[in-house]
């Protein structure tokens, strides 16, 4: 049995059902994401394991536990399923400085006033803020207070630790950085992560396992390499990634602009087709060529640039590609 | 969470059923019954009688002057102390505010003395011209419009300055590159931005005369005249009517639909449009210059707040260290023996001892019971918070005497459990306070509940805090100025607390505020104002107290 796993979970608000059955299993010291767009469900499953929300049906097992389950009629307050969790607006309490607010799941536990003390600096050591324990949040800067969360997170060793879209207030130097930190965070402690994010290259750095969702639904769950070379849905494809599709009959592929050369004549690849250069883009680290064929437009990307002027006519070749039923 | 806060839920609900939901129900049906059936025999006493609906008309009539009155002199002063370089701003600012600490029965019973048939004025005229004639009265409609205008605009002013201060300076600048003069900006800008808050202003002003009992029945009842609120008082006294209690309750409900068809009017005049134009953050504008007229406006407007808050508590202080009552003011005639009868008087010791314990108790359990309902509507949203929220911001639009009749209507016969009534024992007169004050409670310690961020609380839930810990260590840590606050701005009306405590008051059971109506009442005026001067002296004090404690540079009472 998977460490924690969540069974058949729905979830209505009202007559609108905005989770419509989701199986999910999660091993042990995992990193999973939730990946979608806004409103595609991803907060309100995180919410259910939680405990915010309760689902309308199904069943939720965290480390062995049944949580919830609808049908035995089982509920575990959220206090008592052992979880940590990073919101969104950090969350850390302001009128309690640094220490206060990382020891106040150990001081609800009524753990030994020593015992709290070690855990809280041992913790606050692995985030980096050591000596900020008497500093109240406000002198405090946005990734402090984001390290603070996560401590206070931590600090239970909880079975779960839930993020909740934990990156999106930092400005993108400081993101990366967190980015990094955090998977070194998870790694060190071992801790089973479940991520919120809507922000698809976060989830393919860190993750283990990916979900991704669209209205309620799990389009795909699996790898980050399996989710972006071999997407199940043009949903997923479009999402994850850039994706051109091209489309022949009834049948719509997916190519990614990288697997695809530009050469003067047909090559012995897989696949070709040829086209004329409408659009040329320069990015920095690569060169973007917008072509348009008799199958749709195709976008390639290349680090190196080629000469072509627009107008021109090429052949484009590629040996990988999805293929979607519509 | 939800199945937490079901105990909570329950209480609350129970709670403001019987305090406000039981006593608002039974006004309404007590309004349509005679003899145990359903009539509008009742209301048709109310259009029929020309005492009731003269008294009405007087009602719409003075508030409605008044309001316009003041909403001309306190948009006036706003813009003055705001918008020109005029001198003496904050003095003047300092003047407006104090009139907040002298409840309105003392204002009018000041001028009472001033303007009244053997006051000052009048005293003056007849020395001077040796006439027997009066020169001005101060009582019936005209005082009545006077004295709601002096207080008036002190609520327009406050209102107002704010908004002032809250236009974009670029709103205006973007006129001025067009080259408009700053009466055109006024005119094309200013002032269509600031109509809504201007509309809201004179609602509040509005509905603040009409639920007004003091200042009429100070003013009105030695010439029969009667307002609303003061005519619901003399029905209730009437024994020789049968059904004085069924014709009551019809006549607060008269008075209830204006309050809430106003209130209604407002929300829908400002639905949307009050946010729009005006934002929270802004620079300050340009001030416009009044150049030679510069200092005249500033001692025009030092002269009307000395008159609107100097004269009367002058007065008031006049009287009660004169030794009798009617003597000239001079040091020959004063003394400081009012003060020392007063506060011999068992009465006053009585009233002192109610009223605190009143003011204090009253306070604590609105604050209480509106941190619950604000913590179910705000933090916990659940499908009951909306039903809640409507209930306990009911009062808001009851006027006090209205709330006082559904509170008699409601405890007066023994209850059920107790087996006794609460009528004429102190504790009918703390259940009226309390079902009055919990929306303030509960507006106050919800606006502050809003700025919450609600994982704040999540985060300590996820470590396995129960409600309670969740409470005190989050929640109230968090909210705790704003609880303080809500518990002072119920805590200081209450001490002074008239419109309620008249209906309510027996002997023994008397609060400061109908002591001096006694007192007055007897002609003892001097006891009267000597008291004034103790309550006036109280508030100004809690005041302080209220912004020491919160840090508050301007706080109004």
């Amino acid at each position: 049995m998977a460490y924690i796993e969540l069974k058949g979970l729905k979830k209505k608000f009202g007559e609108k059902e905005v989770i419509r059955g989701l199986d999910l299993e999660i091993e042990k010291g995992e990193f999973v994401s939730l990946l979608g767009p806004s409103g595609c469900g991803k907060t309100t499953i995180l919410r259910m394991v939680a405990g915010f929300v309760d689902p309308t049906e199904g069943e939720i097992i965290i480390g062995g536990n049944t949580v919830y389950s609808s049908e035995k009629n089982i509920y575990v307050k959220t206090g008592k399923r052992n979880l940590g969790m990073v919101f969104q607006s950090y969350a850390v309490w302001p009128h309690m400085n640094v220490f206060d607010n990382v020891a106040y799941p150990l001081k609800i536990q009524k753990l030994p006033k020593e015992e709290q003390k070690r855990k809280t600096m041992e913790i606050l050591k692995q985030v980096g803020l050591e000596g900020r324990e008497k500093d109240f949040p406000w002198s405090l800067s946005g990734g402090q207070q984001q390290r603070v969360a996560l401590a206070r997170g931590l600090v239970m060793e909880p079975a779960v630790l839930l993020l909740d879209e934990p990156l999106s207030n930092l400005d993108v130097q400081l993101r990366q950085k967190m980015k990094e930190e955090l998977m070194e965070i998870q790694q060190r402690t071992k801790v089973t992560v479940l991520y919120v994010t809507h922000d698809q290259g976060e989830a393919l750095q860190m993750s283990d396992k990916i979900v991704v969702l669209n209205k309620g639904n799990a389009e795909q769950i699996g790898t980050p390499e399996e989710i972006y070379h071999h997407p199940k849905t043009i949903f997923t494809a479009d999402f994850v990634g850039k994706m051109n599709f091209l489309k022949n009959g009834n049948k719509t592929f997916g190519i990614r602009p990288e697997y695809i050369s530009i050469g003067k004549e047909k090559k012995d690849r897989a696949y070709g087709i040829s086209g004329r250069l409408e659009r040329y883009i320069f990015e920095g680290n690569r060169n973007s060529y917008l072509f348009s064929t008799e199958e749709g437009e195709l976008t390639v990307e290349t680090p190196i640039p080629v000469s072509l002027l627009k107008g021109e006519q090429a052949y484009l070749n590629w040996d990988q590609q999805v293929e979607f039923e519509r | 969470m939800n199945r937490t806060n079901k105990g909570m839920i329950l209480l609350a609900a129970l709670l403001l059923a019987v305090l406000i939901g039981y006593p608002v129900c039974i006004i309404l049906i007590r309004s349509f019954t005679l003899n145990g059936g359903f009539t509008l025999e009742n209301y048709k006493e109310v259009f029929s009688d020309v005492r009731n609906y003269e008294a009405l008309l007087h009602s719409l009539w003075v508030s409605v002057c008044a309001t316009v009155l003041s909403t001309v002199i306190g948009c006036g002063a706003a813009y003055f102390t705001t918008r020109t370089d005029m001198p003496f701003k904050k003095s003047i600012h300092r003047l407006f505010l104090f009139n907040f600490f002298i409840p309105p029965f003392i204002i009018a019973m000041a001028w009472q003395q001033i303007l009244g048939p053997v006051g000052v004025v009048n005293r003056w005229y007849q020395e001077i011209t040796g006439s027997t004639e009066k020169l001005v009265t101060i009582y019936g409609q005209n005082g009545i419009i006077f004295v709601f205008t002096l207080s008036g605009s002190v609520m327009v002013y406050m209102v107002m300055k704010s908004n002032f201060e809250k236009i974009q300076s670029s709103l205006e600048e973007a006129a001025v590159i067009t080259g408009a003069s700053s009466f055109q900006i006024f005119k094309d800008i200013v002032m269509p931005v600031l109509k809504p808050s201007v509309y809201s202003a004179m609602i509040l002003v509005f509905v603040s005369n009409i639920s007004n009992y003091g200042v009429p029945s100070v003013l009105g009842f030695h010439v029969s005249y009667y307002t609303l609120t003061t005519r619901i008082h003399q029905v209730l006294e009437d024994f020789s009517m049968t059904n004085n209690m069924e014709v009551a309750a019809s006549l607060s409900a008269v008075l209830v639909i204006i309050t809430v068809l106003t209130l209604t009017a407002k929300d829908r005049m400002l639905k949307g449009k009050e946010f729009t134009l005006i934002t929270g953050k802004s620079e300050k504008a340009a001030l416009n210059e009044l150049g030679v007229w510069r200092k005249w406006a500033g001692i025009l407007w030092v002269v009307y707040g000395i008159f609107v808050t100097v004269c009367p508590i002058l007065s008031i202080l006049a009287t009660s260290l004169t030794k009798a009552y009617g003597l000239p003011f001079s040091v020959k005639n004063m003394s400081l023996k009012n003060f020392a009868t007063v506060f011999q008087m068992p009465l006053f010791q009585r009233a002192m001892g109610n009223s605190l314990f009143l003011a204090f108790t009253a306070a604590f359990l609105a604050v209480g019971i509106g941190f619950v309902v604000a913590y179910l509507c705000v933090m916990a949203k659940t499908r009951f918070s909306r039903p809640l929220e409507f209930v306990i911001t009911m009062p808001g639009a009851i006027p006090g005497t209205v709330m006082a009749i559904a509170i008699i209507l409601a405890w007066l016969r023994p209850v059920p459990v107790f087996g006794f009534s609460f009528y004429n024992t102190i504790w009918i007169i703390l259940i009226a306070y309390v079902a009055n004050y919990t929306t303030q409670a509960f507006r106050t310690i919800s606006g502050s509940m809003y700025q919450i961020n609600r994982s704040l609380e999540e985060a300590a839930v996820i470590s396995g805090a129960s409600l309670a810990k969740v409470m005190t260590t989050i929640v109230i840590p968090l909210i705790r100025e704003s609880v303080g606050t809500a518990w002072f701005l119920i805590f200081i009306p209450c001490l002074r607390e008239l419109t309620l405590s008249i209906f309510l008051w027996s002997s023994g059971n008397e609060t400061l505020a109908t002591a001096i109506f006694t007192l007055q009442e007897a002609g003892n005026y001097t006891a009267a104002c000597a008291l004034s001067i103790v309550i006036i002296g109280l508030i100004a004090l809690m005041n302080m107290a209220m912004g020491k404690i919160f840090h508050m540079e301007e706080t109004m009472g």
